[in-house]
């Protein structure tokens, strides 16, 4: 009989593991910039679907074997949240690469603006 | 993680703060009696962990709170858990506890609802999210079954039934944050549009960018070029300045050498002013003792000595012409003297002649008197007896009137003879009285003209005189020393002056307020009398420095040649505080007692002679040593100051040169130009000191003469005072005998009429005896005539006689009267003689002889020793007189030398310093051209620094055509650099930084593009992710289902062996399309519905609806039990679940709880037994007055509450 367990929220929010950071966003209210830019969506994407046991080959084994011999997989609830985390990490870092653009711009335009021009 | 402690205060009945401890963490067990308290118990704990006390009203509110006596406005409730596997996040800020300890509680009031956790502030979504972390969630309406709600779970439709089912899974949970999710993708969908424009915008940016790049490029290209072109037209242009600067600087040195010399010359001439100037000053200071006071001294002293000379002058003439006439009267009086004398002899000796004549006639008269009376006698008696006889007729008769007549003549007799012892006797008295009269006259004599009275009055003469000499010297010396006063004062006068210039000199030198404190210093010291020990001065008055090393010291020195030297920082304290009250001014002080010398100086080697320790140049006091070696100690004098610099630096020591320049141990070098003309500070101070002195020394002096000219005055007065005395003194002695001579007069007088008077009581006495005599005869011839007979006739011989005597008696009477006659001829003869004598010609004499014995004796004498002292004196004064003019004509000559010198000085000094403007004005001149030079030098340099930067601006030149133009003119150069200038200005805008900012936007641009890559990527992992959970939420609500149903039969089974029961999930088939399209997050199921049988394993299926109470209890009990097998709850509580059971149920109900209490907490409340059989631990509710309290109980206990409230219910 399969068991969740109930201690993986507690391992994905303490330790240093793949997921931490994702963790982190779907709890805090506010994002540091390092975090969320260091963060590989797609990675840690990979991560949720396998530790929320639906990786193909996981939701393959599953079915017959029984999830006693693979990696206890974490509630759905706890699923939610990361999911909502890598989701807001990714918002963030299209907001920050929007910002980032828009300054880029702002800089050019204030050097064409700007009299470093030089005439002769 | 169990609940451990429950703190309960002020909540419904537990109105006082309620404890209950020590929990098990497996199976506890809640007893008590109906309305006890039991309820508000889990009420209690629900009112923390669950929902169901959410958004309280007023109302609701107040029914939570106690309700009673004694007014409670708050009710708390604290749950302590046990948490020893970490499964709870604690909220972020809060501490954790020991023991593992977790405290929430919620405390409500009347306006008030909080959280805390750890006694921390939380808010409410902190407390779920802490609770879920640990996997309880507090909307879960089955953790905390509350009384008679079990029912409900079998009442529930199989929509909730479901629902409750996918609670357990976390499918709500995780719905709501899908959607959540999908928005936010949404959300992020519209700014990657955002992102894409943006992006596009800045692909365009840099294309035109790129296009800068190009053009600055070409523009770099020209300017490589025009660069070369200037560094050669710069580089040229230096070297010809550089030519310039180097012919600028040598006639500039031309100018300085020979303004050198006009400075020299300036300096010389400085001296001469400033020596001229001292010298002038020093001769209006004479000019002004000796114009003024000494000349006017002398003049007066020179008018007052001739005034004295007239004076005696004419004061000898007088006395001269005194004398002269006191010597014409008295050849006068002596020829006068000599006609009296000559006349009073002649006199004298007319009367001798006529003396004895005069003599024989008077004894001739007297005899002839005598005889005449004798014969007139006999005559008469002749006659008388002729006459007086011829009455009588008898002899008796007679003889009786002779007898009578005899009888009064001896009477007569008697009496004449008293008369004479009378006259004898006063005679005798005269003379006694003429004796004594003689010695007093003696006396008299004695006292006035004695030796004793002269003597005195010589004396007193004498001292007279001497007193009047020193008189005189005294007087003079006062003069002397009023004369050196005044010349003192004047003296006085100048050095004040000259104090105060210095002192201004001194104060020019410094700042205000450090002059102002000097003199406030010096202002204190005077009146709060510190001694002299205590406040020394200045430390620039207390050192000498040579000339030579004057600079050094007032380089080095500086402001501090004004600090003040004083013994202990308490004087210092003293005078600071005084300065800070009267605001005197500002200060340094150096308290001898607090300065500390730094003895470790080493000084370099005395082999190198080109340095030497300032302070072995310097001379001081050892007592101020301190305060000298503080400011000079660490200084070396040095001859070349880099030299010098280099040791002191070695040393740590300060290095000075004789100009002043110095350098400190830091390194760094101060110098200059020093003014040379202005006088030092140290020679300032020098001279204060110097003036200041002398100043005190003539004040000191004036003293001292002003002392002696008071002794001078006291005794002149003194002198004065014994000179009046002893003139006095004289004066009454001189009256007194004056006195005694009227005296002695009076007394000659009255002897010369006692001398009278006894001559005339002599010829008195004479008289009376010849009277006698006669007398006695008479009577004799009386006694004849008695023997006489009576006859009255005259016998014959008697008138013979008588005719005798008659012829006689003519004769004689004839011869008398010749000699009475020539006698009265006589008398007239010697009485007018003698009256010319005694009348007039003796008093005369007499008169002349005093006159002319006084004048010669005394007078005479007087005036002549008068006029030979004033004789003398005018001598003396002729002398002084001589001397007063000598001085003065020497003063005036030496005054008008002066006034000639002053012109001469006055002249040399206008010569000098019109000598000195015209240097100066060369000078200036000089300085003009220099100025120009330097204006000029300065320009060129200018000018070179500016080449000098420009090529430095131009940097590194580019390789290629640098050596290009060197045998090019300047003008083809100019051409050159003009046409690229011209090609250089039709590319006006070029972006200088166009290449650099290319690379670096274009590096940002990879970067940018580079993330958006990665953000599509992102998405479609997104996406992935969404559909793989979205798949695995269907996989779990059915696999959890399946554990669930599986768990829910078994449990079942358990409660009742003989029945059978099965859950049922069912399909929602008409909304599949429906819920496709909207990429529902609903589920694809319905419900769920339970199917039971009691009694048989096969048939019978029966739904809910159709079960009794208690088997509906037991349904729902077990479909709770199962759910907890699948996703356990840290703890459960349950309020008698068990009521509607029968003691079968019961029992099994127990038995499940005990085997799952070994996983979670349960705290049930029962009123059977059955539970307290197999429970841990017991807690009895007491109501007493309303309150409930909580007790731990034992089983037994319990198992006797139980039984005896259940024998009760039974009775
Ligand atoms: N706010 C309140 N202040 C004071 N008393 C209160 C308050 N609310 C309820 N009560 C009292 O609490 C009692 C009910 O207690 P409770 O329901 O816990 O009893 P119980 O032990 O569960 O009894 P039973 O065995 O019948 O279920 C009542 O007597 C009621 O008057
Ligand atoms: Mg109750």
């Amino acid at each position: 009989m399969s068991k969740t367990n109930p201690y993986t929220v507690v391992s994905l929010a303490t330790s240093s593991g793949p997921l931490a950071q994702v963790w982190l966003a779907a709890n805090m209210s506010n994002l540091p910039r390092g975090t969320v830019l260091q963060t590989s969506i797609s990675k840690s994407a990979n991560e949720i679907a396998k530790v929320s046991g639906c990786t193909e080959d996981d939701m393959e084994g599953s079915e017959e074997n029984g999830s006693n011999n693979t990696v206890e997989h974490i509630a759905l609830r706890t699923s939610g949240e990361l999911l909502h985390g890598i989701v807001r990490v990714y918002s963030k870092q299209a907001a920050f690469l929007l910002s980032d653009i828009k300054d880029t711009l702002i800089k050019i335009s204030s050097l064409f603006k700007s009299n470093q021009r030089i005439s002769v | 993680m169990y609940i451990h402690r429950i703190v309960i205060k002020g909540f419904k009945t537990y109105r006082n703060e309620t404890v209950i401890d020590f929990f098990s963490p497996n199976y506890n067990i809640v007893i008590g009696s109906n309305g006890s308290g039991k309820s508000n118990f889990f009420a209690a704990i629900r009112f923390v962990l669950s929902d169901d006390y959410s958004n309280l009203k007023r109302e609701e509110r107040q029914g939570l709170i106690h309700q009673g006596s004694g007014s409670v406005m708050s009710a708390s409730v604290e749950i302590v858990f046990r948490d020893p596997g970490h499964r709870m996040i604690l909220p972020s800020g809060v501490v954790p506890r020991e023991n593992d300890e977790i405290f929430i509680r919620r405390t409500v009031g009347l306006k008030k609802d909080d959280y805390q956790v750890n006694d921390r502030n939380v808010t409410k979504s902190d407390v779920v999210r802490m609770l879920e972390s640990a996997g309880f969630s507090m909307s879960n309406p089955y953790n905390i079954v509350p009384q008679g709600r079990i029912i409900a779970v079998t009442n529930a439709k199989d929509k909730e039934r479901l629902q409750l089912l996918e609670d357990v899974v976390g499918a709500k949970s995780f719905e709501s944050k899908l959607r959540a999710s999908l928005k936010k993708m949404d959300e992020t969908e519209q700014k990657r549009k955002k992102i894409s424009e943006e992006m596009s915008e800045l692909n365009k940016k840099l294309g035109d960018m790129e296009e800068e790049r190009k053009e600055l490029e070409k523009f770099n290209a020209l300017e490589g070029k025009r660069k070369v072109l200037q560094f050669t037209l710069y580089d040229r242009e230096i070297n010809d300045i550089i030519n310039q600067i180097e012919g600028l600087d040598s006639e500039y040195n031309n100018i300085l050498a020979s303004s050198e010399e006009y400075l020299q010359q300036l300096n010389k001439r400085e001296t001469v002013v400033e020596e001229m100037t001292t010298i002038l000053q020093d001769i209006d200071a004479s000019l002004k003792l000796k114009g003024t006071t000494e000349l006017q001294q002398s003049k007066i002293k020179y008018q007052e000595l001739s005034n004295g000379l007239v004076d005696s002058q004419v004061k000898m003439k007088e006395i001269k012409s005194q004398l002269d006439s006191q010597t014409e009267q008295s050849k006068i009086d002596e020829k006068n003297l000599k006609i009296i004398a000559e006349a009073i002899k002649e006199k004298q000796s007319e009367l001798g002649k006529i003396l004895p004549r005069y003599e024989q006639l008077n004894q001739d008269e007297a005899k002839y008197k005598n005889e005449l009376f004798d014969l007139k006698q006999k005559q008469k008696e002749l006659m008388l007896k002729r006459g007086s006889y011829a009455r009588f007729k008898t002899k008796e008769e007679r003889n009786e009137w002779i007898h009578s007549e005899i009888e009064d003549l001896q009477e007569e007799l008697t009496n004449l003879e008293t008369t004479k012892i009378t006259l004898a006797e006063r005679r005798n008295e005269i003379q006694e009285e003429l004796k004594t009269y003689e010695e007093q006259i003696d006396e008299l004599l004695d006292s006035v003209q004695g030796p004793g009275v002269s003597a005195e009055l010589e004396d007193l003469k004498s001292e007279i005189e001497s007193l009047k000499s020193s008189y005189a010297d005294k007087f003079d010396e006062r003069k002397e020393l009023w004369r050196t006063e005044q010349k003192l004062q004047t003296v006085l006068e100048n050095m004040a002056d000259s104090v105060k210039r210095s002192e201004r000199a001194v104060n020019e030198s410094m700042s205000r307020s450090l002059a102002n404190g000097i003199a406030s210093v010096k202002e204190i010291t005077e009146k709060l009398n510190l001694p002299d020990d205590a406040v020394f001065g200045t430390l620039g008055e207390l050192i000498k420095v040579s000339e030579k090393y004057k600079r050094c010291a007032e380089v080095i020195g500086g402001n501090s040649l004004f600090n003040v030297v004083v013994d202990t920082e308490e004087t210092a304290t003293i005078i600071m505080n005084e300065l800070y009250h009267m605001k005197g001014g500002r200060v340094t002080f150096m308290p001898l007692n607090r300065i500390h010398v730094d003895n470790n100086i080493t000084y370099p080697p005395n082999e190198q002679a080109s340095c030497t320790p300032l302070i072995k140049k310097i001379k001081y006091d050892v007592r101020y040593e301190k305060a000298v070696k503080h400011i000079f100690g660490r200084t070396i004098v040095v001859k070349d100051l880099l030299e010098g610099s280099k040791i002191a630096k070695k040393l740590k020591l300060n290095a000075v040169t004789l100009d002043g320049d110095r350098a400190d141990k830091m390194g760094v070098l101060t110098g200059g130009y020093h003014d040379q003309h202005k006088k030092t500070r140290l020679d300032t101070l020098k001279e204060l000191k110097v003036s200041r002195q002398q100043h005190i020394r003539t004040s000191k002096e004036l003293e001292d003469v002003r002392e002696k000219l008071q002794v001078l005055d006291s005794e002149i007065d003194k002198l004065n005072d014994s000179i009046r005395k002893a003139t006095n003194n004289r004066e009454a002695i001189l009256t007194n005998i004056d006195s005694l001579n009227v005296k002695l007069n009076n007394l000659k007088n009255e002897k010369n009429l006692l001398e009278e008077s006894s001559s005339s009581s002599e010829n008195k006495l004479e008289r009376t005896e010849a009277y006698y005599l006669t007398t006695q005869t008479k009577l004799e011839a009386f006694r004849q005539d008695l023997d006489l007979p009576f006859d009255s006739e005259l016998s014959p011989k008697e008138k013979e006689e008588l005719e005798n005597i008659t012829t006689y008696l003519t004769e004689l009477t004839e011869n008398f009267e010749v000699t009475v006659e020539a006698l009265s001829g006589l008398t007239i003869q010697i009485d007018s003689l003698k009256a010319e004598l005694n009348s007039k010609l003796i008093p005369q004499e007499n008169e002349l002889k005093s006159k002319l014995s006084k004048n010669h004796d005394t007078h005479f004498n007087e005036l002549r020793g008068e006029l030979k002292a004033i004789a003398i004196e005018s001598q003396s004064l002729e002398d002084q007189v001589e001397l007063a003019r000598s001085e003065l004509e020497s003063l005036e000559k030496e005054i008008s030398k002066l006034n000639d010198e002053k012109v001469n000085s006055r002249k040399m000094l206008e010569k000098a310093n019109s000598q000195q403007r015209m240097i100066l004005k060369k000078l200036d001149a000089y300085q003009l051209d220099a100025e120009k030079f330097m204006i000029r030098k300065v320009a060129l340099s200018n000018r070179r620094e500016e080449l000098q930067i420009k090529m430095r601006e131009i940097g590194l030149l580019p390789e290629e055509g640098s050596g290009n133009f060197e045998n090019s003119t300047s003008s083809d150069l100019f051409q050159e650099l003009n046409s690229v200038n011209e090609e250089m200005s039709s590319l006006t805008n070029v972006n200088k930084r166009a290449s650099e900012n290319f690379r670096k936007f274009n590096e940002k641009k990879i970067e940018l593009n580079e993330r958006a890559a990665e953000l599509d990527d992102s998405k479609v992992s997104i996406q992935n992710l969404i559909e793989k959970l979205k798949q695995q939420k269907v996989t779990a609500v059915d696999s959890t289902f399946k554990k669930v149903s599986e768990n829910f039969s078994t449990v079942f089974e358990k409660l009742v062996p003989r029945g059978t029961a099965k859950l049922i999930i069912h399909r929602q088939e008409e909304n599949k399309t429906r819920s496709k399209d909207k990429n529902s997050t609903e589920s694809i199921y319905s419900g769920i519905s339970i199917s039971v049988s009691f009694n048989s394993k096969k048939n019978e299926q029966l739904h809910v609806e159709q079960l009794s109470g208690g088997q509906k209890t037991v349904c729902a009990i077990a479909l709770i039990l199962a759910i907890q097998m699948v996703d356990p709850a840290p703890f459960y509580l349950f309020d008698e679940i068990d009521a509607a059971l029968d003691k079968q149920y019961r029992a099994a109900v127990a038995d499940v709880i005990k085997s799952l209490s070994g996983n979670a907490q349960f705290i049930c409340t029962t009123f059977r037994t059955d539970m307290l059989q197999v429970a841990d631990k017991f807690f009895r509710v007491k109501y007493e007055n309303k309150i409930s309290t909580v007790v731990e109980v034992e089983r037994q206990e319990a198992i006797n509450f139980i039984r005896g409230n259940n024998k009760i219910q039974e009775v």
